[in-house]
């Protein structure tokens, strides 16, 4: 494995991973779904997310699918991506390194334990 | 496409090329997505924010996948979301950002200064903006016909002038097709009668022989032009239309090929439609076929030299080699035409060939180019004043930017964040000027003088734009790096800063330079004042006041033989001399200093040109008996040449007297006479009735030649300027009286060009006028500045020396000592800029001795004129700061330390 694909995961790489977990989706989809994951916080410009995309695209975590049409955009023909088998496995690992370190914050009292 | 998709796909250039393909039309449809997205919402500001974080999102993301492709090259590895430079290049842009927001803030605070900044610098881009889209449209680019390089102009040459062709020099000419590939002649436009529904209009027509729009290469945009050969004899009917005069009379209608105008009582049929580029000569509206017989391509014809002629050089021929082809051909007359070569060889007879461009923008060069290098000087003032104002600026934080050095900023850090502020200025005054240059060119352009040729070419283009962003940015380097250096120099020591003195002696040589350059400027502009006054105090050798000019054309077909137009100028004259209006009418072929002059050579009668002696030639006019009078030209002796005579068929001629002088030295010059062939019978020579004072014919800058007055009586011209006086002190609408009365006489002929006399000087003043009034408004922005400047750093110094001059009150030096001490400050400054201004105008003002009449470049008496007035300016500016000086209290100017 090369060492691109070693480094972590930059927050909104992971956040369009997550967005394109659940299903294959067209540009305007993952923003959406970015926007609405992240709770409003992180919204994106086309031109962030395409860097971000073609980033991860070059790097085997996203595919690139057909042009088919978009049921949201009055039918109009979309390109949809999708989470490859790498992405899904990275994305979790990054998941998983976040738990951990989530985990350990409450120990020295930077914030507070989860109440549930 | 939606214009939203349209702007961010022109956005998208900013990346690079590869990114663009692989993921630019997705991004374009995304942005269409999210418009729809966002216009659902109906929400105006949700709108703004997505265009700004569109904008955003591909700045920086543009800058960062070059930067990325930079890396690939220089690196060998994929370059993409490399997160290590992705940091560089942020904190590149965050320190950029942080300057930014932290200059806007700086400028914020102190607006006026900054807003004073931003104006002048506008002014001075701009202005020099305006004046670049002018002499670049004009001198600069190429002129608009194919490979215009290869186009030249050709005439004759007498004694170094140009001049112009006859038909067979013409003739001549072409046969050399190893160098001119094609050629065309042409005569000046003239001013030519039309109908049109049953009015009768006039336009400017040129005639022109068959190859003359093959030659310039413009094919017409509609129908074709086929002329017939140029040695075919008599010219066929037909006309080509500008591509105004078709839209303007003919309504543009597209049939108008095969219809046929009346023109000059011919009917004439349309052929062809030149596109709306197309302007040669330059006031041509319509163009006719030129045609010469076989005697008109006669050697006998050679002295009828009335054609221009343009040319098309054979691919790879210079100018050289097509000039020296066109000498070899004159050289060759001169052996090959017996009974011209004496008379060729003593005037010095040759050709002249010059390039086209040369030909139509070569005068006015020295002109254009001289306003250029003058805004040019007053943008210098304008970046010293600049710089002088951001060293005051900076110098009043000198404070703050010490204790960031003594905390640790690098003397780099500040003077970037310096120049970051500077950077600001320069793209304001940038966006400012370029405003200005567009519009200023736009609004100005009218005023400019006609004498300007190719002012239809000038309008704002992109070269334009770039010469004006390059110009603001040079301007911001150039008044910003000095300042920055120097106010980052400041250290804090023992609590004080030192280390300012070295911008004080900066401020003092940016304001000598500015009292140079304003003085420069100055004289240059006192120097075209005096020339333009000079020519408009120019006697000029006839009254203008009060006289009213109206230009009438007789048509060809009622007025084909000369007895019916010598007896409509007869009738004409008698018409208006009844009208009560009307004091004195003259009539001439032409108005003095207005149209072409016509000129033909002479004989004295008795006296026989030795061998090698210089042929005389005079500038001839046609005028009527009442000429003289009607335009106050004064009589030294004789009189006037009556028309009753003339009409008994006496030949009878006026000479001005620098012509007497010259023809019968100290001899009375009524009584003699001349002959304008050689062995002329006596009863075809001309008898001199009257000399008069000489009258300014071509220019107002020099005398005319020898001038000859015929009389209209006797020759009848077809062209005619009627001059009419009224009586003093009743305003009536001659112009009108003139039309009624010519109308009477020819029912619906047009009268034309009606001004009144005073006007065709100051149309021959336009340039002179335009010139000076341009050089005078950037000599008095430059002064304006300069005392600024001036004032600026004595105030600076009045308060730098508070304590000390509290000190000197307390030892009991009085308030005029003081003032004293204060005023040799700034004017030993003045004098020291005075000094360096006139070492540099004597070069300079050399440049403009082309442009000047009536004055030497080197005149003193402007010399010292304009210096002593900056020296005035530039006593009042002192005058404050050192009034302020000694106005101080010196107790609490002691405490001041």
């Amino acid at each position: 494995m090369s060492s691109d694909r070693d480094r972590p995961l930059k927050p909104i790489d992971f956040l369009i991973l997550i967005a394109l977990e659940p299903q294959d989706r067209h540009g305007y989809g993952v923003l959406l779904d970015v926007e609405v994951l992240s709770g409003g916080t992180v919204r994106l410009d086309p031109g962030n997310l395409y860097r971000s995309l073609r980033g991860l695209m070059r790097r085997g975590f996203v595919e690139r699918l057909d042009r088919r049409p978009a049921p949201e955009s009055e039918d109009e023909r979309r390109r949809y991506y999708r989470l490859s088998a790498d992405g899904r496995r990275v994305a979790a690992d990054e998941a998983h390194r976040m738990n951990e370190l989530l985990r350990l914050a409450p120990v020295r009292r930077l914030i507070a334990e989860p109440t549930s | 496409m939606s214009r939203g998709e349209r702007l961010y796909r022109r956005l998208l250039k900013l990346y690079p090329s590869s990114f663009r393909a692989e993921v630019g039309d997705d991004m374009v449809e995304l942005v269409r997505d999210c418009l729809r997205g966002v216009r659902r919402t109906g929400n105006r500001r949700a709108l703004v924010r997505f265009w700004t974080g569109c904008l955003r999102g591909v700045l920086v993301g543009a800058i960062g996948e070059w930067l990325a492709i930079a890396r690939e090259a220089f690196t060998g590895r994929p370059g993409y979301s490399n997160q290590r430079s992705d940091r560089i290049g942020d904190s590149m842009l965050t320190t950029l950002k942080l300057d930014l927001r932290f200059a806007l803030r700086t400028m914020r605070r102190q607006l006026g200064a900054t807003g004073a900044s931003v104006l002048s610098l506008s002014l001075g881009i701009g202005a020099l903006g305006a004046l670049f889209g002018l002499a670049d449209a004009v001198l600069l680019r190429p002129l608009p016909f194919p490979e215009p390089d290869r186009l030249v102009a050709l005439w004759n040459r007498y004694d170094g002038g140009p001049t112009s062709l006859s038909p067979p020099d013409f003739v001549d000419r072409l046969a050399r097709p190893d160098v001119l590939q094609r050629g065309a002649a042409y005569e000046f436009t003239r001013s030519l009668t039309f109908e049109r529904g049953g009015d009768s209009r006039r336009a400017r027509a040129a005639r022109v022989t068959s190859a003359f729009f093959d030659t310039l290469g413009v094919p017409p945009a509609l129908g074709l032009v086929r002329f017939p050969d140029e040695t075919g004899g008599e010219p066929d009917h037909q006309i080509v239309l500008s591509h105004a005069f078709w839209q303007r009379e003919l309504a543009g209608r597209e049939d108008v090929l095969g219809q046929t105008i009346r023109i000059e009582g011919l009917p004439l049929v349309v052929t062809a439609v030149m596109p709306p580029s197309f302007a040669f000569p330059s006031d041509a509206e319509l163009w006719v076929p030129l045609a010469f017989s076989p005697s008109q391509l006669a050697d006998a014809n050679r002295g009828n030299e009335n054609l221009r002629m343009v040319a098309r050089l054979v691919p790879g021929v210079t100018i050289e080699q097509a000039r020296a082809a066109m000498d070899a051909v004159a050289s060759s007359v001169i052996e090959r035409v017996p009974e011209r070569s004496a008379y060729l060889a003593s005037n010095g007879w040759g050709s002249v060939t010059r390039s086209l461009k040369e030909e139509i923008v070569g005068d006015v060069r020295p002109a254009l180019w001289s306003l250029v290098a003058a805004g040019v000087m007053v943008l210098s003032v304008i970046i010293l004043n600049t710089a002088n104002l951001l060293i005051a600026g900076i110098g009043a934080r000198g404070r703050e930017l010490a204790v960031r050095r003594s905390l640790g900023a690098t003397r780099i850090r500040l003077v970037r964040q310096l120049l970051t502020e500077s950077g600001v200025l320069a793209v304001l005054g940038g966006v400012g000027g370029l405003w200005i240059a567009s519009a200023g060119l736009r609004v100005a352009l009218p005023l400019v003088p006609h004498q300007v040729p190719r002012l239809d070419e000038v309008a704002p283009d992109a070269r334009m734009v770039l010469f004006v962003l390059v110009v603001a940015l040079g301007s911001g380097l150039l008044f910003g790096t000095a300042p920055a250096w120097r106010g980052a120099a400041g250290r804090l020591v023992g609590g004080r800063t030192i280390g300012s003195r070295g911008a004080d002696r900066m401020r003092r040589a940016l304001v000598v330079a500015e009292v140079a350059l304003a003085l420069v400027l100055l004289i240059g502009t006192g120097l075209l004042v005096r020339t333009h006054g000079h020519l408009a105090t120019t006697e000029l050798g006839f009254e203008t006041e009060g006289r009213w000019l109206s230009r009438i054309s007789l048509p060809r077909g009622e007025f084909s033989s000369r007895e019916a137009r010598q007896g409509f100028a007869q009738e004409l004259v008698v018409a208006l001399e009844q009208r009560p209006e009307v004091a004195a009418v003259g009539l001439a072929d032409r108005m003095p200093l207005d149209g072409e002059v016509w000129t033909s050579t002479f004989h004295v009668e008795g006296r026989v040109a030795r061998p090698g002696e210089k042929a005389l030639g005079a500038s001839l006019m046609a005028v009527s008996e009442g000429f003289f009078e009607t335009l106050g030209v004064r009589f030294a002796a004789g009189g006037p040449m009556p028309m009753t005579e003339v009409h008994n068929g006496r030949r009878l001629a006026v000479i001005d007297e620098d012509t007497a002088e010259r023809l019968w030295p100290g001899d009375a010059a009524v009584g003699k006479r001349i002959a304008f062939e050689s062995d002329a019978p006596p009863e075809k020579m001309y008898e001199i009735v009257g000399v008069v004072e000489p009258v300014r014919q071509v220019s107002l800058r020099d005398a005319a030649p020898m001038q000859i007055y015929l009389s209209n009586d006797q020759l009848g011209v077809r062209d005619l300027a009627i001059l009419v006086r009224g009586f003093q002190g009743r305003a009536v609408d001659l112009a009108g009286v003139v039309r009624h009365e010519v109308q009477a006489l020819v029912p619906g002929l047009p009268v034309y060009r009606v001004e009144a006399v005073e006007q065709v000087i100051t149309s021959a003043l336009a340039l002179p006028r335009f010139h000076a009034a341009l050089l005078g408004g950037f000599a008095a922005v430059a002064l304006l500045l300069a005392a600024i400047g001036l004032y600026g750093v004595l105030s600076h110094a009045v308060v730098q020396r508070t304590g000390e001059v509290g000190l000197r009150m307390a030892f009991g030096a009085s308030r005029s000592k003081i003032l004293g001490m204060m005023l040799r400050e700034g004017l030993g400054l003045t004098m020291v800029g005075l000094v360096v201004g006139w070492s540099i105008s004597l070069p300079t003002t050399r440049l403009l001795n082309s442009l000047l009449a009536g004055v030497e470049a080197a005149d003193p008496a402007t010399y010292l004129g304009y210096g002593a007035l900056l020296a005035g300016v530039a006593f009042l500016a002192c005058m404050i700061p050192a009034r302020r000086a000694a106005r101080l209290d010196p107790s609490s100017a002691l405490r001041a330390e």
